[in-house]
């Protein structure tokens, strides 16, 4: 087995009486797309606030690449190259979807403090941006402004944005929440082709989409791990159909 | 050349204008109205840098006008002991506005929405009781300068045409300079913290220098702004940075236009013609600026300056 490139040991996060990740130790392997499936409440969107620095455990440790990154905040993470989108859509709504991609490129390109040139005519940051708006399917409304694309452009833009972190680890909370069917199969072909390229942390309620993307599945449940592994291991696991599955197959 | 665009063509003309109001006042006798304009144009340079941070940075500093101050005692302190030379008191005023923003920003930034405010204000408070308790500086009741900044004898400012132009290239360079700042990537890094700052964290910004370092350059344009006001009424007291003071240029930056860096020119004027010409019919001349305030924050977002420019667009497709 490979080095992780993340993996949590004993991930322990309680708010209040409630254990949101009890004692969750999982690897994501490089190169593979990890999903990680549960019912509502399982704490999903907690473990993913953990990995990407926006919470901090109670107990237990995160690492990444072999270091030690628990103690580590949101920008010190995405200068190593974790990146996430978020469950309910997070752009820039004033800005164009080409400025939105613009400014995550900027991110990358070194500090900031720089006064003068105009930086919606600097070459370094439009053409990348131009490049990552094509390859996820919207070249054409560039110069539309984020606020009037429709809910399945702005999920897109999301994920534009995070490449253009360059990340090494692409955790993507639900990136098909509140999509209609349609939309969400026209970014399963997109998911499908950033696989292999990065790293991916999938969380996903749509699990036609997770058992056609995913190389290994992780199951949480209250908080707690209670299968990993492939697809058929997952679909085959009895605890794992009466928790979760079964719910669908009732 | 290409044409200008509606916002250009309105930023233009308030240049053009400013440059020519000396004209019809020295040609009618009216001094008076040079020294309004130039009343004007500094508290433009005020309400500019406070939009830098409250129009495109999103935060509601309640504390502005201490900046004001801080420029304008740089000016009066420095006469007070004899040091006259102009150089040295505009560094001192931008240098010690620049020292003071820092230090109210490091700590305020830390905060958001209301606490931000109140943080500010407070601030404010204490600086301006800093100045009423100084009494060798004349504390409450002001101070007194004797004679306005030396630039040496091919600027004389106390000639009140002089002045005039000294205070519009100044405004103009300004006006000038926080364009290309909000243009600029620095700029973009501002407007994204505005807009979305969880997600300026997650591509991997930490907003708060970008936020601190735009605290620090407004306030070292409104520092200006107090050097060129000291210059001009040859005193400075405390009322200066009264915390009704930094209200006033806040309605100035709303009533022209947040993030629009000309639209508080149009505010300051706006507000400015109010008080001296109104104030002559009744003294609750605020009466009727505030019903009007509440209209260009109901109707008319984009302030005086968004409207102008929207009309002349529209103008301009009609005749196309």
């Amino acid at each position: 087995m490979p080095e992780p490139l993340l993996e949590t040991r004993g991930l322990t996060r309680r708010f209040g009486g409630l254990v949101a990740t009890g004692d969750v130790s999982l690897a994501i392997l490089p190169g593979e797309l990890h999903a990680l499936i549960g019912p509502n409440g399982a704490g999903k969107t907690t473990l993913i606030a953990q990995l990407a620095g926006e919470l901090s455990p109670d107990a237990g440790a995160i690492f990444f690449a072999g270091s030690d990154i628990t103690g580590l905040g949101v920008p010190a993470r995405v200068a190593l190259g974790i990146a996430r989108s978020f469950q309910i859509t997070s752009i820039f709504a004033e800005f164009t979807a080409l400025d939105n991609v613009a400014l995550a490129v900027q991110a990358r390109a070194g500090h900031s403090f720089r006064f003068w040139r105009p930086a919606r005519r600097d070459p370094e940051l439009r053409n990348p941006a131009r490049r990552l708006l094509a390859e996820i399917g919207l070249a054409g409304r560039a110069d539309v402004p984020a606020a009037s694309l429709s809910h399945g452009e702005r999920r897109a833009l999301e994920i534009a944005m995070v490449l253009a972190t360059r990340p090494r680890l692409l955790l993507l909370d639900e990136p098909m929440a509140g999509m209609g069917l349609e939309e969400a199969e026209e970014l399963v072909p997109h998911l499908a082709a950033l696989k292999g390229k990065v790293t991916i942390f999938l969380v996903e309620h749509d699990m036609d989409a997770v058992f056609a993307l995913a190389d290994r599945i992780t199951v949480l449940a209250n908080g707690r791990v209670i299968a990993s592994g492939g697809a058929e291991y997952i679909r085959a696991d009895p605890e794992v159909r009466r928790a979760y599955l079964g719910e669908e197959a009732a | 050349m290409t044409r200008l665009t509606g916002p250009g063509a309105v930023a233009g003309a308030i240049l053009v204008i400013l440059a020519l109001v000396p004209v019809p006042a020295l040609a009618l006798h009216q001094p008076f109205y040079l020294a309004l304009v130039a009343r004007i144009m500094i508290f433009a340079i005020a309400a500019m840098s406070l939009d830098l941070i409250l129009g495109y940075g999103g935060l509601v500093s309640f504390g502005h006008a201490v900046y004001l101050g801080i420029g304008g005692y740089a000016v009066g302190i420095l006469s007070f002991h004899g040091i006259d030379n102009g150089f040295v008191q505009f560094a001192v005023a931008i240098a010690a506005s620049a020292m003071v923003a820092l230090a109210i920003g490091a700590v305020s930034l830390r905060t958001s929405g209301v606490y931000f405010i109140m943080i500010t204000l407070a601030f404010s408070q204490m600086v301006y009781f800093l100045a009423v308790s100084q009494n060798q500086y004349g504390g409450d009741d002001g101070l007194n300068i004797r004679r306005p900044s030396d630039f040496g004898n091919w600027l004389p400012l106390d000639r009140p045409l002089v002045l005039y132009y000294v205070t519009f290239a100044l405004l103009a360079a300004l006006l000038f300079l926080a364009s290309r700042i909000v243009a600029s990537r620095f700029g973009m890094v501002l407007q994204g913290a505005r807009s979305n700052e969880r997600r300026m964290a997650a591509i991997g910004f930490s907003v708060f220098r970008y936020r601190l370092a735009g605290f620090v350059v407004a306030g070292a344009m409104c520092g200006i702004a107090g050097a060129l006001f000291a210059n001009l009424t040859l005193f400075v007291s405390p009322s200066i940075m009264h915390w009704s003071r930094s209200g006033e240029i806040m309605v100035m930056v709303i009533l022209g236009g947040m993030g629009t860096l000309y639209g508080p020119v149009l505010g300051a004027a706006l507000y400015l013609v109010f008080e001296s010409v109104l104030s002559r019919v009744t003294e609750h001349w605020q009466a009727v600026l505030g019903p009007l305030l509440v209209l260009i924050v109901l109707f008319a977002r984009a302030g005086l300056f968004g409207t102008l420019a929207w009309l002349v667009s529209k103008a301009r497709r009609r005749h196309a």
